[in-house]
This record gives structure tokens, C-alpha cells and sequence, in this order.
């Protein structure tokens, strides 16, 4: 950020800074969030790990990615009925360490009160990014993609 | 005289943006969902060709 | 044409019953049957050949009109003109059959592969739980008898019910049922006893496979059942008593009162509160004892909790932590106050033991308080008081102060399986502060040890029941000293005392992985020597040849050696630890820096060249030297 005013001496620089940050709609101005604590890399690591099991009830439709930033079970008929508990332990499981993420982020970066917008961020993105197939909540309610 | 117009423009943009630079204390939606999909990349294994997200190659400016 | 307005019998009745009679063949026309509280309407019988003379009214190649499971189905029927004998055959949908008997004791109804899902034109809540599944019975009725009693037995094979959802479901269901039911002024009574065999239910998010045994009594009134004792035994989880009553329009339940014995909170705890308190670490908990609780439910809503543990034990496998057996009450009532009065008898964290304390606790829904605990510790005790929490958006919040009355490190430094290390532990934080996902402490955490003191402060521990759990703090280290620092640690031989701070110190799942730290002798005078081994520790650890230059010179033949100074900082970042001397941010013209500075006969410089000495490997060569298999302590 600094970076920017150290420097001001190059107009050159400055006017292709601008461009730039013009073009880019000012994603210039922002720097990255860290995301390589390693409590962040814990919990990516646990939710990698749990995704492979999560995998097929995704395809199935049983849980769906929530508005809210969770998974939610949406039709647990989905699911052969002993594994139906274990299915909601993934659940809260997943939805525990999401939690933990969006709270450890917001830390990381040092704007502890940046949680509800980082959820709210995640949540848009794991909606938009969800394969086809996938359910996940709109404006409108559960569609599949 | 014109060069001097121009420096004196362009410096002048170049406080304002440093001004939103230096104040952003607002969120960062999109280096939030830039974070986003580094962390879904990394969860859900969607591209074949993923290499685990090194952070080296996303810092290159890094401000500290 | 004959009209007939009405013919009833306890629990059944026929209303406005018409019979047209042409030529040997007849129709019947049954406005409305109604059996207890399901009603047919528009059932329709034509019957090819009918006779009716002085012995019998017989219908023949009947086929009879009505809405399913009758539909289309085949009816026979002959009965002698007093109404007193007669049979009745009804071809079912799916392929059943219904046959009814009539002789001068009583009726018999027989049903037989009747499929449950015809049943849904009539029950149209229990429809939406799409129930399958094949059913025999048999009821009987004694005529003669006053009151008259109703006897059933039916059994159920291939039962499946699922609500649209799948939230509450069944499978593979076997199960059989026999039932005596007694008419009294406002419906029947009855008694029941279920035998369930085989399947397995899901009523979200619990799943119960068979068996179970379920016996029950009762009143059936025409809206509701009210179940007046009801036994629910399931080997090795308990029984369940309860009494309550359900609307028979929506299944739902009113109001009722439940006890739980579980005998066996080994197979009742995963099965019912793991999945209910704790979903996210239902595979990690582990139950042992036995508890009794009831509970009230109000308009089908759960208004009162009791329960009493006997010998409880609660572990988690993942961090190797138990607690318990515990004895005592948890109480807890809608919309007011909830207590816990538990006195536990001890626990275990990894090796780490704990003794016998109490906690008393009293909540409501917005804040809770919990009495001062004392939990022994070893030969210490760590004490919690004042301890008030508190609700706010996004969790509970809590208060209090801790400290820890000294814990002797020889037993401690066993316990956690480090090297037996003398001293004491002790803490002081005035001010612990807990919040959603993090812990935090002012005040310090004091080990006296090796002579000196290490003081650890701005302790703060985030979600450290999660994976992503770390730690943060600040150390500081006075006086300690070297040689019995060095003797725990078996490095070879160093006298004398060092200071040290670790500023920042972050630790991952209980692994530093931040930290600025500096270590040097502490200022005053004593005694100065280094040891040719831990000399040649210190060179394998930096990776350097230092060792081959003590081999190959004149040093070699001395056991050790005097120095003047200790210098080590080490900043640990992103799994590398830059590394730096006793003058920091100053390099020898060789580009070295000095660790120790030789002083005295004979005097030896170590000096390090590696910079950057990735932290895991430095780790790895500190377990080799030091030979004991734990994770050193660096300080």
C-alpha cells in the first residue's frame, strides 16, 4: 500500500499504476488477504480431507451449499439411511471449520469484524464455483447447477 | 508548461488513490474472494492440473 | 329397492345403506363406512348373482366400486337373513385380500398382503410419509361378549416410510404387533405390545436399527391417542417410559412426559447424544456410565430436562482427553434456568492426570455462573474463579480468573514426557477472557526452573478445540542455568546462565511455528565452560565442520572449554529460522557470526555461517543430539 506513494518521484509509474488500477476496477488498492497461517492451512487441510467423503452427496443433492456459508443436509433421502447420521457429523463438522476459517481469516488480516463479510464472500463463492450438478441456494431457493 | 500540468494531474490522481489506499479500511471484497477461490481451489481439488496454491506466487506485493 | 338408514356396531358403522334388487343380480350402495375413525365413502357393490332366501342373502361375482385400496376389487359375501353368520371376501388392490367371518360368537377379519400404500387416499398425513410394506391381520371380535374386546395381530414385512425429506425414515422394516382394544363412553381402550426385528429409523438426527420391544396402554379417542404407560426396552441402550398424547389428524405430539434409563452410555451415547449435542464430533466421543433422565414436553414442545449421572466418563479420542466417572444432576427448564451440579472424579489429558473436583453451575438463557473449581493437578491445583459468562450475537462469552498453585516439575515434565526437570509451575492470570474460538489471559504463568524463572505472558490460545488450533504468547527466561539445563537435556556439559526472550511465540496445534527469539548469557559472574560435546552438538545442529576443526587440531585433546559470551537469536518465519549471533545485524569479515565467544584456556569461538536453517531439520537435529524422544524445548 505504501508501496504507492514510495513512489510518487516516477510519474511514469504512477500514471501506469493508474491505468492499472483504472482497468482493474481498483483490485490494485487491494492487497491480498493472507490465508497462510497455519491455523488456516489446518483447517483447509481438515476440509480437503473431509471433502472426499462429502463429494458424492454433493452430486446427489443431499447437501447443498448454503446463502448462509454452511452446508446444509437438503434432502437426506439422498443418503442410505445408517449413513444418514454420519452424513449430518460431516455436516457440522464442515461447517464448524468453515466457521473457524472465516474467523481465522478475519484475524489474520487484522480486522477481526471483517468475519461476517469474509462468510458472505466465501458463501458467493463456493455458490458460484460449486460444479455442475451441485445444489446450492440462490435468491430464489435450491437450484441445481 | 504542459509537462508540468501533466506531473501535477497525475500526482494530484496519485494522492487521491494513495489517500484510498492508505485509508482502505473498508472490506476488500475482492481480494476476499480472491482468498475465496484460493481456499476452494485448494478444498474442493477442481482443477486438474491444481498445484497446491503456493503463496509466493500470490504475494509479489507484499507490504509490510 | 330397499333402504336401509343405518347399521352400527362399536367401532363400525353403515350409513345410509340402499339395496336395488333386478332379476337375480343386485346393487348395493353404501353411503358411508366408517371403521373407528377412518370413513369410505360411495362404496358401490354389484353383485352378478344374488340370492337372498329363508337361509342365506349370498352375492356372488360381486365387484365392488370405491376409492382404493377397494377399488375394482372382487367381493363375495352370504350371510343368513338374522345378520347373525356370514362371509365376506374383498379382493384388494396390489393383490390382498380382505375376509371377514361372521359366526354366532363373533367376527374375524382377516387381511392378508395388503400393501401400505394404498392407504394413502385415506390417511392423508400418514401419506405423506409414503409408507410401503405388506400387512397381515387378523382382528377379532367377540360378539357375545360385554363389553366386546377387540383382539388384533398384525405383522409388517418390508416396511419403508419416508418423509419428503428424509428426515424421518425407516427401511427394511419387520416388526409384529398385537393389540386388544376395549370400547368405553368416549372411544377404546387398548393395549399393545410391538416386536420390532428387523430395519432400521431415522428420525433426524438419530439412527436406531432393530430390535426393539415396544408394550404400551392406553385410550383411542376419535382425534387422539393417549398413551397412558408406555415401555420402550432396546438391548444394551436402556428403556424408555413414557406417557403423553398424539393427535391422530397430524401425528404430532402433545403433551408427555419421558424417562430415559440408559444403562449403557457406551451404546446410548453415540446413538443418541453425540449425534443431538455434538454432531460435528460424533466420531471422536467416546461415553462409558449410566444416567436416567426425564424430560416434559408441552404442545410437542420439550419444556423440562433432568437427568442424573452414575459413573459417567466423557472422552475425546482425537486429543486422548477423558473426564470422569462424574457423578451428579443436570437440570434445565424452557425459557429459565438451567444447573449442573456434577462432582467428577478425576481425568486424564494424554499423560497428564487430574484429580477429584466439583463444579456447580447455574444458567439461564442469556448468562450463566459457575462456583470457583479447584481441579488438583498432580501435587498443584489449578483454580478457576469467578467465572461468569454471558450471551451475545455470535455465542457465549466468559470471565473469571485463573491460577495454578505449584505443580513440581519433576512430575510434571514426566507427565507431559519431556525430560525430568526440576523445579515448579505456577500461574496468575487475574483476567482469562473466552470468547467464541479464542482464549485469552493477562497475568503470567511462572515455572521456576534450572535455577532461574521463565515467565510466560499475553497467553492467548485460539480455537483450541479446533484443527486450526494455536497458540499465542510472550516468554521470557532469567538466570537459567546451563548446566542443569544441559544435563535434562543430555547435550553435553555448559556452565554458567542465560536470559532469554521469545517475543511473538506462535504455536500451531502446540508446534512453534513463529517466533522471535534471543538467547545470551546473563549478566553477573560464574563460572564459564563449554564442553567439547556440546560444542560438537552445537556444529552438528548449524550443520557446520566446526567438529572437524576441534578433531583435527590441538583442541581435541581438551574435555572442554572456557568462553566469555553466549549470542544466539534465532527468528522463525514460514518454517525457516534466520539465525544470527551475539552481535546481530554484524557479519565477520568471512561473513560468520559469533555464537560464543571463546574466553580463557583454552578459549574457542563458535561461529555459525548458516543464516537460514530450516526449523523442522534444526528440530529433528536437537532430537539426535539430545537423545530423548520428545520435541525439545528451545530456549
Amino acid at each position: 500500500m505504501n508501496r504507492v506513494r514510495g513512489h510518487l518521484e516516477k510519474p511514469s509509474r504512477i500514471l501506469a499504476a493508474l491505468v492499472f488500477a483504472l482497468t482493474t476496477g481498483l483490485a490494485f488498492a487491494q492487497a491480498n488477504l493472507d490465508i497462510d497461517t497455519p491455523a488456516i492451512r489446518a483447517l483447509t487441510d481438515a476440509m480437503k480431507a473431509r471433502h472426499t467423503e462429502l463429494t458424492p452427496f454433493y452430486e446427489s443433492g443431499a447437501v447443498g451449499q448454503a446463502a448462509s456459508g454452511n452446508l446444509v443436509l437438503r434432502d437426506a433421502a439422498q443418503v442410505a439411511l445408517p449413513q444418514r447420521g454420519r452424513v449430518n457429523g460431516l455436516i457440522a463438522a464442515e461447517n464448524a471449520d468453515r466457521a473457524a476459517l472465516y474467523r481465522e481469516i478475519a484475524r489474520a488480516n487484522n480486522h477481526p469484524e471483517w468475519e461476517a463479510d469474509i462468510r458472505a464472500t466465501f458463501a458467493a463463492r463456493f455458490i458460484e464455483r460449486a460444479p455442475q450438478g451441485w445444489w446450492v441456494e440462490g435468491a430464489n431457493g435450491w437450484v441445481r447447477k | 508548461m504542459k509537462t508540468v500540468g501533466k506531473v501535477a494531474w497525475v500526482t494530484g490522481m496519485a494522492g487521491v488513490l494513495a489517500a484510498c489506499v492508505t485509508i482502505n479500511i473498508y472490506f476488500p471484497a475482492a481480494a476476499a474472494e480472491r482468498a475465496a477461490d484460493r481456499v476452494i481451489d485448494e478444498v474442493w481439488q477442481l482443477r486438474k492440473d491444481a498445484q497446491p496454491p503456493s503463496a509466493g506466487a500470490e504475494k509479489t506485493g507484499e507490504t509490510q | 329397492m330397499l333402504g336401509i338408514g343405518r347399521i352400527q356396531y362399536p367401532g363400525l358403522v353403515l350409513d345410509d345403506l340402499k339395496i336395488r334388487l333386478s332379476e337375480g343380480s343386485a346393487t348395493v350402495d353404501i353411503g358411508a363406512l366408517t371403521l373407528g375413525s377412518v370413513s369410505v365413502r360411495g362404496l358401490e357393490l354389484r353383485c352378478a348373482v344374488f340370492e337372498w332366501n329363508a337361509e342365506q342373502i349370498r352375492c356372488k361375482r360381486g365387484s365392488l366400486r370405491a376409492p382404493e385400496p377397494l377399488s375394482d376389487a372382487r367381493a363375495e359375501f352370504a350371510m343368513s337373513p338374522d345378520g347373525k353368520s356370514g362371509q365376506l371376501t374383498v379382493g384388494l388392490a396390489g393383490g390382498g385380500r380382505l375376509a371377514a367371518e361372521l359366526v354366532s360368537d363373533g367376527l374375524t377379519i382377516r387381511i392378508n398382503g395388503f400393501d401400505l400404500k394404498f392407504l394413502k387416499p385415506w390417511l392423508p398425513d400418514f401419506a405423506a410419509l409414503s409408507p410401503k410394506g405388506t400387512v397381515d391381520c387378523a382382528l377379532k371380535v367377540p360378539v357375545n361378549a360385554r363389553p366386546i374386546p377387540a383382539e388384533l395381530a398384525c405383522t409388517l414385512t418390508n416396511g419403508a416410510f419416508s418423509s419428503g425429506d428424509g428426515r424421518q425414515a425407516g427401511e427394511a422394516l419387520a416388526l409384529d404387533l398385537v393389540a386388544s382394544a376395549q370400547p368405553v363412553a368416549d372411544g377404546w381402550n387398548w393395549k399393545t405390545q410391538l416386536d420390532w426385528r428387523q430395519g432400521g429409523l431415522y428420525v433426524h438426527p438419530i439412527y436406531v436399527p432393530a430390535p426393539a420391544r415396544l408394550a404400551a396402554q392406553g385410550v383411542l379417542a376419535a382425534d387422539r391417542i393417549r398413551v397412558e404407560n408406555m415401555d420402550i426396552a432396546m438391548a444394551g441402550v436402556g428403556v424408555v417410559r413414557a406417557r403423553g398424547d398424539l393427535s391422530l389428524a397430524s401425528f404430532a405430539i402433545g403433551d408427555m412426559e419421558l424417562a430415559v434409563e440408559a444403562e449403557d452410555l457406551a451404546v446410548f451415547g453415540p446413538r443418541f447424544l453425540a449425534p443431538l449435542l455434538a454432531p460435528a464430533l460424533a466420531d471422536k466421543l467416546t461415553f462409558e456410565g449410566r444416567a436416567h433422565a426425564t424430560a416434559t414436553l408441552a404442545m410437542g414442545r420439550l419444556t423440562t430436562v433432568a437427568a442424573e449421572l452414575a459413573g459417567v466418563s466423557i472422552g475425546h479420542s482425537g486429543f486422548d482427553f477423558v473426564l470422569g466417572p462424574a457423578n451428579g444432576v443436570l437440570s434445565w427448564r424452557d425459557g429459565g434456568s438451567g444447573s449442573v451440579q456434577l462432582d467428577i472424579s478425576g481425568g486424564r489429558w494424554q499423560a497428564l492426570y487430574f484429580g477429584a473436583f466439583g463444579i456447580a453451575a447455574r444458567a439461564d438463557t442469556e448468562s450463566a455462573t459457575v462456583e470457583p473449581v479447584v481441579i488438583p493437578v498432580l501435587d498443584g491445583r489449578l483454580r478457576l474463579e469467578d467465572l461468569a459468562w454471558h450471551r451475545e450475537a455470535g455465542g457465549w462469552y466468559g470471565e473469571g480468573r485463573a491460577a495454578i498453585d505449584p505443580i513440581a516439575m519433576p512430575r510434571l515434565s514426566a507427565a507431559l514426557g519431556l525430560p525430568v526437570m526440576g523445579g515448579a509451575l505456577s500461574a496468575v492470570l487475574p483476567r482469562v477472557r473466552v470468547r467464541p474460538g479464542e482464549i485469552a489471559a493477562d497475568g503470567e504463568i511462572v515455572i521456576a526452573i534450572f535455577d532461574g524463572a521463565i515467565a510466560i505472558t499475553d497467553l492467548r490460545l485460539i480455537e483450541p478445540f479446533g484443527v486450526g488450533a494455536y497458540a499465542r504468547a510472550e516468554m521470557k527466561a532469567q538466570g537459567i542455568d546451563l548446566g542443569m539445563l544441559t544435563d535434562s537435556f543430555d547435550f553435553g556439559s555448559i556452565t554458567g546462565r542465560i536470559d532469554a526472550r521469545i517475543h511473538r511465540l506462535e504455536l500451531a496445534n502446540w508446534r512453534p511455528v513463529g517466533f522471535e527469539a534471543r538467547v545470551e548469557s546473563s549478566p553477573g559472574r560464574y563460572r564459564r565452560r563449554i564442553s567439547q560435546r556440546a560444542v560438537q552438538n552445537i556444529g552438528t545442529l548449524g550443520g557446520a565442520g566446526v567438529v572437524n576443526a576441534i578433531q583435527r587440531s590441538v583442541l581435541k585433546y581438551f574435555d572442554s572449554f572456557g568462553y566469555r559470551r553466549i549470542g544466539l537469536s534465532c527468528v522463525l518465519k514460514n518454517g525457516v529460522c534466520r539465525m544470527d549471533g551475539i552481535e546481530s545485524g554484524r557479519a565477520r569479515p568471512d561473513g560468520g557470526f559469533l555464537i560464543i565467544q571463546g574466553g580463557g584456556i583454552p578459549a574457542l569461538d563458535v561461529v555459525g555461517y548458516n543464516r537460514r536453517v530450516d526449523w523442522d531439520e534444526l528440530i529433528t537435529r536437537l532430537g539426535r543430539v539430545t537423545a530423548v524422544e520428545t520435541a525439545p524445548v528451545v530456549e
